[in-house]
């Protein structure tokens, strides 16, 4: 007759949640999967409304596991101060400029490369004042979210 | 128009209907309209004539069950509150010169209560779809981003079970 050792329980829901925890993280997992589908929505959204978001997608900060005594909580993020306007869309505000406004602008708009001089990593601009018109709102995250639920609980 | 979208704005009915009348909350559909799109600052004007609340069908997922005809669905509407307290504006912290926002019980407090109360076999009137569960989620409270704007963003993730014809 098999004996069971008092503490099988907890010896079982160590290696369920070892298991779990594996499978989390693994290249091909759940995680991973969800951090891809928050980068694609981005990219596209990115195309779509001619924004340089690859800063955002380099700000990942990788997947962590946290284990507690019954359950695995696995966190990222992307740390970029425009992540939550990408995310959320923004208002559109105004830099102004103190009788002209200038600088370096990395990445411009083609006309911006047609009118001023290249210097440095990108163009320096004379403005008087410039508009940043508003972003939408991209949910990258938020249906990168989804889509994990959807994957753990289908 | 979809019919979720439509059964957030109508459930909010009773929420319209308890505001004061020199506070009123007014609905719009974002799939339709683009008063709650782009600059909150240019809208002002609106948030002057009364708070709001919008919806959006969000995200759409389905999932085919066994071999017959039939589907796990899954809908995601997002929920935007806005609001202004500067001059003229419906919001106030205090509640005296306007309703409150994100106090206890305040605006976004109805809204979702309001929600809430359907997370039981939420009643959307769609011919193939029977919903089954609701849940209001990923709350994002803004308005730190503003002095005298306040906005609040959700989700109503509705799921149902999906015949096809």
């Amino acid at each position: 007759m098999a004996t069971l050792d008092s503490s099988f329980e907890d010896q079982l829901q160590e290696a369920l949640l070892d298991d779990i925890q594996e499978w989390m993280l693994a290249d091909d997992g759940p995680v991973q999967g969800a951090v891809e589908r928050s980068e694609e929505i981005l990219t596209e959204y990115g195309q779509r409304h001619d924004y340089n978001v690859g800063p955002v997608i380099e700000a990942l900060a990788e997947p962590a596991i946290v284990r507690k005594d019954d359950r695995v909580i696995a966190r990222w993020g992307w740390y970029h101060p425009a992540a939550p306007h990408f995310e959320f869309g923004t208002s559109d505000h105004t830099v102004d400029g103190n009788d002209i406004l200038s600088f370096v602008w990395e990445e411009p708009p083609q006309w911006v490369r047609e009118e001023f001089e290249k210097e440095g990593d990108g163009w320096r601009v004379f403005l008087p004042s410039t508009d940043v018109s508003g972003l939408p709102e991209s949910r990258f995250v938020r249906d990168g979210l989804a889509w994990l639920r959807r994957e753990v609980t289908g | 128009m979809s019919a979720e979208v439509d059964w957030v704005l109508e459930t909010l009915q009773s929420v319209v209907d308890a505001q004061p009348v020199t506070h009123p909350l007014k609905r719009v559909n974002r799939d339709d309209s683009e008063v709650l799109e782009g600059n909150i600052k240019s809208r002002t004007a609106d948030l002057q004539d009364a708070n709001y609340v919008g919806a959006t069908l969000a995200d759409v997922a389905g999932e085919p069950i066994g071999t017959e005809f039939d589907q796990n669905v899954e809908r995601i509407v997002g929920v935007r509150i806005e609001g202004y307290s500067g001059g003229y504006g419906h919001i106030d912290p205090a509640g005296e010169d306007g309703v409150q926002f994100d106090a206890i019980d305040g605006l976004v407090d109805q809204i979702t209560d309001a929600l809430w109360a359907g997370r039981e076999f939420p009643p959307i009137d769609h011919p193939r779809i029977t919903f089954k569960s609701l849940y209001v989620e990923n709350h994002a409270p803004q308005s730190d981003q503003w002095a005298d704007y306040y906005r609040y963003d959700f989700d109503v993730r509705l799921t149902g079970h999906e015949t096809l014809p």
